[in-house]
C-alpha cells in the first residue's frame, strides 16, 4: 500500500489560493466482477501567505464479486471461484492536514480516517519539501505510519490489527530549460495480520484453508522518472520507470510513457500506455497438494501476471478559476506476462476506470 | 565501504553546486546598489525602452512573464499605482521575458496594462538585474539606485510595495 | 533481485553530484518548465484513485512522485 498521505505536490501555489476539488471515479473489472464508485471532495484554505488547511472527505461503494480461492476444473485447471454478487461495502474516509511553508522549506501534517463495516483504519503522515539552487533541485522526504483493524462481515466487531510504517525520499532536478529528471525511494514495514479474510485455498489432499500471510512484509521499491519537452511535435513526453521488491518474495516493475500536449483554448491532452509485471509471492500457490504450511494464498494479486494499459485523459481550463479534467484507463492482465513464479490463465481480466474532477482556484 | 563512496560523491555534489553558484554569480542586486543598464522593444508602441531615460523619476522596474501566475495579481495592482501616483513622478516599466511575443500579447488581452510594457526575449536584462525569482519587482530612485528588491508577489505585498513607492517619491 | 539500498542511495547523490553537467535553469528562464503539460503532477484525486487501483490490484509498491519542476514563481 502507497503512502496513504503523501501525494507529490501541485504547482506550488504562488499566491496561496483557496483551492476546492470535487472528483467521481468509477471502477469495473471484466466478468462480472467488482465494480467501486468513489465520490470525494478537498478543500485547501489558505491561512494568510505561509498556511493551509487542508481537509478530504470520500465515500465508496464496493459492489460485486471477487474471486474467493480457486478449485480444480475440468482437465485440472484450475477455475476461480467467486464470492456471491452484492452490494458489499460502503466505505467512508477523511483526513485533515495542514501545511507551513517558510523560506524554500514546506512541512506538511496529515491526519487520517478510514471506516467501512469490516475494515477502519487511521494515518498520520508528515512530508517535508526543500528546494535547492534558485529551484533548480526539490528534495522531499515522508513518512507515514497506519493502524489498521480488519475483521469480516460475518464477526464484523473481531478486529485484527496490522501496522504500517512508511518511508519516503525523493529528488528532482532540472537538467535544462526543457527536461527534468525525479528519483525517488520507499521503503514499507507492516506488521500483524496482513492476511485476506474472506480468502481460501483449496488443498488436493482435503479441504479449504483460511488465506494466512507472514506477519510481517517490508518492501522497498525505486521509481525514476524523466519528463523533457519535444519542440518537433510541440509535447511533453513523461516516461517513468519503478521496480520492487519485498520479503514475500514478488519483485515488480513498470514502465508508464506518456505524450501530454497543449491545446489551444487551454485544453491539455495526454495519451499514454503502461507496463506492470510481477513475480508470485512465495507462499502462493493456485492450488495446493497437500497442507501448505502456516503461509499460503491463493490471492490473484499474489500471483505472477503482467498488464498493459492505455491511458489517457483531457483537461480544460473552462474559467481562469474553474477546470475540468477527464482521466481514464484500461489493462488487460495477463498471466502470460509475468516477471516469474506461478498464476492462472483463469485470473486473466480486464479493469478499466474513468475519473471526473472539478477544480476551483480562487 | 559503500558509505563512503556515497559520501565522497556527496562531497563532490557540493562542490559541483558551489562551483556553478560562483560561475554564475548568482548574488541578487541589493539595496543601495545602481539600477544595470535596461533597454527592451517596446511592446506598446515606440521602439525601444530604457530605464535610464527616467533618471529624475521613480522608477517601478517590474519583471513579468505569460507563464507565471503571481502576475496576474501584480498587473492589477500596478495599474493602481500608475494610475495613483504618476502624477508625482512615479514610472512603471514591466518587462516580459518570455521567449515568444505571442503569448506575452495573449497574457496582456486578458490583464491589460496602463504602464509601459517592454520584451527582452534575449532575456537580457533579467540577466543583468539578477532575478532570484519570478515576478521580481526592483524599486529605483530619481537618482537610479535601487531602493527595494520584491521576489514574488502575494496579496500581502501590495501595501509594503505602496509604502516604500511613496518614501521614494518624497525623496528629491 | 534489484540493486542493494546502499546502492540506490549511491544512485540519488549521483544525479545530484552529476549536475556539475546539468545547465542551471534561471529563473526567467522557466517557461516551457512552466507550461501544463510538462507538470509533473497530476489533480491531487487523480492520483491518490490511481495509487490505490493500483495498490489494490498488484503486488507490487506503486509509484509515488515528488513534485518540483514547473514554473518555480515565488
Amino acid at each position: 500500500m502507497a503512502l496513504p498521505g503523501i501525494h507529490a505536490r501541485a504547482e506550488s501555489p504562488a499566491t496561496n489560493p483557496w483551492q476546492l476539488d470535487a472528483s467521481h471515479f468509477e471502477y469495473s473489472e471484466s466478468g462480472k466482477r467488482m465494480n467501486v464508485r468513489v465520490n470525494q471532495a478537498s478543500a485547501i484554505v489558505p491561512i494568510g501567505d505561509a498556511f493551509q488547511l487542508k481537509a478530504n472527505a470520500l465515500q465508496d461503494i464496493v459492489s460485486g464479486a471477487s474471486p474467493q480461492f480457486n478449485s480444480p476444473g475440468p482437465g485440472g485447471k484450475p477455475q476461480q471461484v467467486l464470492t456471491g454478487a452484492s452490494v458489499r461495502d460502503r466505505r467512508n474516509a477523511g483526513d485533515i492536514g495542514a501545511t507551513a511553508m517558510f523560506g524554500e522549506s514546506e512541512l506538511t501534517v496529515r491526519q487520517g480516517w478510514s471506516k467501512e463495516n469490516d475494515y477502519r483504519s487511521t494515518w498520520t503522515s508528515l512530508e517535508m519539501r526543500h528546494d535547492l539552487e534558485r529551484k533548480n533541485t526539490t528534495l522531499a522526504a515522508g513518512i507515514a505510519f497506519s493502524d489498521d483493524g480488519v475483521s469480516n462481515h460475518d464477526t464484523p466487531d473481531e478486529f485484527r490489527t496490522r501496522i504500517k510504517r512508511d518511508l519516503f525520499v525523493g529528488v528532482t532536478q532540472l537538467l535544462d530549460e526543457r527536461s527534468l529528471v525525479e528519483l525517488s525511494l520507499q521503503y514499507s514495514y507492516s506488521t500483524g495480520f496482513l492476511s485476506d479474510p474472506y480468502k481460501l485455498v483449496f488443498v488436493q489432499s482435503g479441504g479449504l484453508l483460511a488465506d494466512s500471510r507472514p506477519d510481517r512484509r517490508r518492501q522497498t521499491a525505486a521509481t525514476a522518472r524523466y519528463v523533457t519537452f519535444l519542440p518537433a511535435i510541440d509535447s511533453a513526453l513523461h516516461v517513468t520507470g519503478s521496480l520492487s521488491t519485498s520479503n514475500w518474495g514478488i519483485r515488480s516493475g513498470s514502465v508508464e510513457a506518456q505524450l501530454k500536449k497543449d491545446l489551444p483554448g487551454e485544453w491539455l491532452v495526454n495519451a499514454g500506455a503502461r507496463y506492470y509485471t510481477q513475480s508470485s509471492a512465495d507462499f502462493y500457490a493456485p492450488l495446493f497438494q497437500d497442507d501448505p504450511g502456516p503461509t499460503r494464498s491463493s490471492d490473484y494479486r499474489l500471483a505472477g501476471f503482467g498488464s498493459v494499459a492505455w491511458l489517457a485523459g483531457v483537461s480544460k481550463q473552462l474559467t481562469p478559476n474553474l477546470s475540468l479534467q477527464l482521466a481514464a484507463e484500461r489493462s488487460y492482465r495477463r498471466v502470460g506476462l509475468r516477471w516469474g513464479g506461478s498464476g492462472i490463465e483463469a485470473d486473466n481480466y480486464i479493469w478499466s476506470l474513468y475519473l471526473v474532477t472539478l477544480q476551483a482556484r480562487f | 565501504m559503500e558509505a563512503l563512496r556515497v559520501v565522497r560523491w556527496r562531497v563532490s555534489a557540493l562542490a559541483a553546486v558551489g562551483a556553478i553558484a560562483a560561475a554564475t554569480s548568482a548574488w541578487p542586486l541589493a539595496r543601495g546598489e545602481a539600477a544595470p543598464p535596461c533597454t527592451a522593444p517596446r511592446l506598446d508602441g515606440g521602439r525601444t525602452i530604457s530605464v535610464a531615460d527616467y533618471r529624475g523619476k521613480v522608477v517601478y522596474l517590474d519583471f513579468w512573464a505569460s507563464w507565471c501566475a503571481p502576475c496576474r495579481e501584480s498587473f492589477p495592482f500596478m495599474n493602481g499605482l500608475q494610475r495613483d501616483l504618476a502624477g508625482k513622478g512615479l514610472e512603471i516599466i514591466a518587462i516580459s521575458v518570455d521567449k515568444n511575443e505571442e503569448d506575452a500579447r495573449r497574457f496582456l488581452a486578458g490583464h491589460p496594462a496602463q504602464f509601459a510594457l517592454g520584451l527582452d526575449t534575449a532575456a537580457a536584462c533579467p540577466a543583468a538585474y539578477q532575478l532570484p525569482g519570478m515576478p521580481t519587482s526592483f524599486l529605483i530612485d530619481r537618482a537610479g539606485v535601487i531602493r527595494a528588491v520584491h521576489a514574488g508577489f502575494r496579496s500581502g505585498d501590495a501595501a509594503e510595495i505602496r509604502r516604500q513607492v511613496l518614501e521614494a517619491l518624497e525623496r528629491h | 533481485m534489484i540493486a542493494s539500498r546502499r546502492v540506490l542511495l549511491a544512485a540519488l547523490a549521483a544525479v545530484v553530484a552529476a549536475c556539475g553537467g546539468c545547465a542551471v535553469v534561471q529563473p526567467w528562464e522557466r517557461g516551457t518548465l512552466a507550461k501544463p503539460s510538462m507538470a509533473t503532477v497530476q489533480p491531487p484525486h487523480e492520483t491518490a484513485q490511481k495509487l490505490r487501483t493500483y495498490n489494490a490490484k498488484e503486488g507490487g509498491a506503486a509509484a509515488t512522485g515528488v513534485g518540483g519542476g514547473g514554473c518555480g514563481c515565488n
